[in-house]
């Protein structure tokens, strides 16, 4: 079954695929999007060469959505990715060609942008591990920018050991990235942990499936001693409207240097979704309109920080579900992006907290589609989600599950 | 929000660079509106006292770094994704007329 996975294969010797938003020097990278469709960069990411540094080398650059815009993979310019265990559905997105290759086990692991949801969904679609990291851990540099102050670079993976053997090959401060840092703090590791549900991640809106898939998991980490505390995220409802107008506001501006003159191809060739983000971006950054909506976005973000703050006073880490639906099918929601734009509902705060997170896979709904959970931490605390998350997939086989292709 | 005019739409696109056929003015006057009906929700909080947060990390000031030169791109890698060049610069459109 062709995937689609991939936009250009490399060397299927080698093990890592890359989002092809990751800048790899002498192969072309496209970020999904007409404009690059032969845009070969005359450098790496930092991401793509701490890894060859370590003899991770690239396989294939994958499919994504066009300017990693969107949460099935369907805005992508080059036809959209499939989802390996049912080619009717999206593999979520915007990386959905490293969701979709990891779980065909077509690349040992993926690297992934994780802006609004864009790693954990598709992680949670395809059921592999995804790690959206905090916010500065890794290095932007090169990975052509979606919405600065949300963007994060981080890795899709088959089970969630992976996922931590390789997270410190692409950590770390990079001169090239202000405001890439170290780790300053280290969490101490304690055995037993306080674990959130936040009541406005299981609310009636949440498909049956998932709230019961992600409840039992809560239950099986309460049976090594942990404990459940119910919480709550008040603000969460606003996190979608945040988003979209933050977001669009700063791609707005990223997308201001395509013109065509030093490389790629003119504004003509954007589709139908960046266009779309471009004005609603400029709109909420126009005279007039700025203080009503940019404005009251910025604000109304650091309320759901604040959120998160209380809640970690609380609770050492958060576990809810990644999406609100199991997978949805191909063109179920492309022409209405509102509703589209709703799917990363849940995924969205701790992007605008800059908080980590970790997207694992919790069961299969009766048509045997992946449903994914997700542990939130604080800022710095991804070896707290690593140590659950090892021991959740030491409880259970959901992670050894492989697509029949 | 009432729902944005056709000019709303032209004059936004505009200040974007982006150049839209007639049929996209239509679908984006109504997709647009209905997002920021969706988005306008945020107009009924109240956030005087709320500061704003524009950028995560707030614990950077001074950053310096070693003043040492390091091999910069060729001109040839430079100049390797643009079409038209002249003599190893970059041919762009005219801004002044005469």
């Amino acid at each position: 079954m062709n995937l689609n996975a991939v936009i250009t294969p490399v060397d299927k010797t080698k093990q890592v695929g890359h989002k092809d938003l990751f800048l790899t020097q002498g192969v072309k990278t496209t970020a999904g999007a007409k404009v690059l469709h032969n845009f070969i960069p005359p450098y790496s990411a930092t991401v793509v060469i701490r890894l060859e540094h370590q003899d991770l080398d690239t396989a294939a650059k994958l499919n994504c959505d066009a300017w990693a815009h969107g949460s099935s993979g369907e805005n992508s310019d080059f036809g959209p990715a499939l989802n390996p265990w049912n080619p009717n559905y999206t593999p979520g997105g915007s990386s959905s060609g490293s969701a979709a290759a990891v779980a065909a086990g077509l690349v040992e692991f993926a690297t992934g942008t994780d802006t609004g949801g864009s790693i954990r969904l598709p992680a949670s679609f395809c059921g592999v591990t995804g790690l959206k990291p905090t916010y500065g851990a890794v290095s932007r540099y090169g990975i052509i920018a979606m919405a600065s102050s949300l963007d994060c670079p981080g890795l899709l993976t088959r089970d969630v050991s992976t996922c931590r053997r390789l997270f410190p090959l692409i950590a770390g401060k990079d001169e090239l990235d202000a405001i890439s840092q170290d780790p300053p703090i280290t969490y101490p590791s304690k055995t037993k942990l306080k674990i959130g549900l936040p009541k406005e991640y299981f609310i009636s809106g949440i498909d049956p499936q998932v709230n019961q898939a992600v409840k039992q998991a809560a239950q099986a980490l309460a049976s090594q001693g942990h404990r459940l505390v119910d919480i709550s995220l008040p603000h969460t409802q606003y996190s979608v409207a945040v988003y979209y107008l933050i977001q669009t506001a700063e791609v707005a501006s990223n997308l201001a240097r395509y013109d065509g003159i030093r490389y790629g191809r003119t504004r003509e060739h954007f589709g139908a979704e960046a266009k779309r983000r471009i004005m609603l971006g400029t709109f909420a950054l126009s005279a007039g309109y700025q203080d009503k909506y940019y404005e009251q976005a910025a604000r109304v973000r650091t309320l759901i920080i604040q959120d998160f703050d209380r809640a970690f006073r609380q609770v050492d880490v958060i576990l809810a579900p990644v999406s609100p639906t199991p997978p949805f099918k191909l063109g179920e929601k492309i022409a209405d992006p509102l509703t589209m734009y709703l799917s990363d509902i849940l995924t969205i705060p701790a992007n605008l907290a800059g908080i980590p997170a970790l997207a694992f896979p919790c069961g299969f709904t009766p048509g045997n589609l992946p449903i994914g959970l997700q542990l939130m931490g604080p800022r710095w605390s991804e070896e707290i989600l690593f140590n659950l998350g090892e021991t959740y997939q030491s409880l259970t086989n959901w992670h050894l599950q492989k697509p029949k292709l | 929000m009432a729902k944005l005019s056709a000019q709303q739409v032209e004059y936004v696109a505009k200040l974007a660079h982006l150049s839209l056929a007639p049929s996209e003015v239509a679908l984006y006057q109504d997709q647009l509106s209905r997002i920021l009906e969706y988005v306008g929700k945020l107009g009924q909080m109240n956030t005087k006292k709320v500061a704003p947060t524009y950028q995560l990390i707030d614990n950077l000031a001074n950053i310096t770094r070693a003043d040492t030169a390091k091999p910069p791109l060729t001109p040839t890698q430079a100049l390797s994704g643009t079409k038209t060049t002249h003599n190893g610069y970059i041919v762009t459109q005219p801004i002044l007329n005469q």
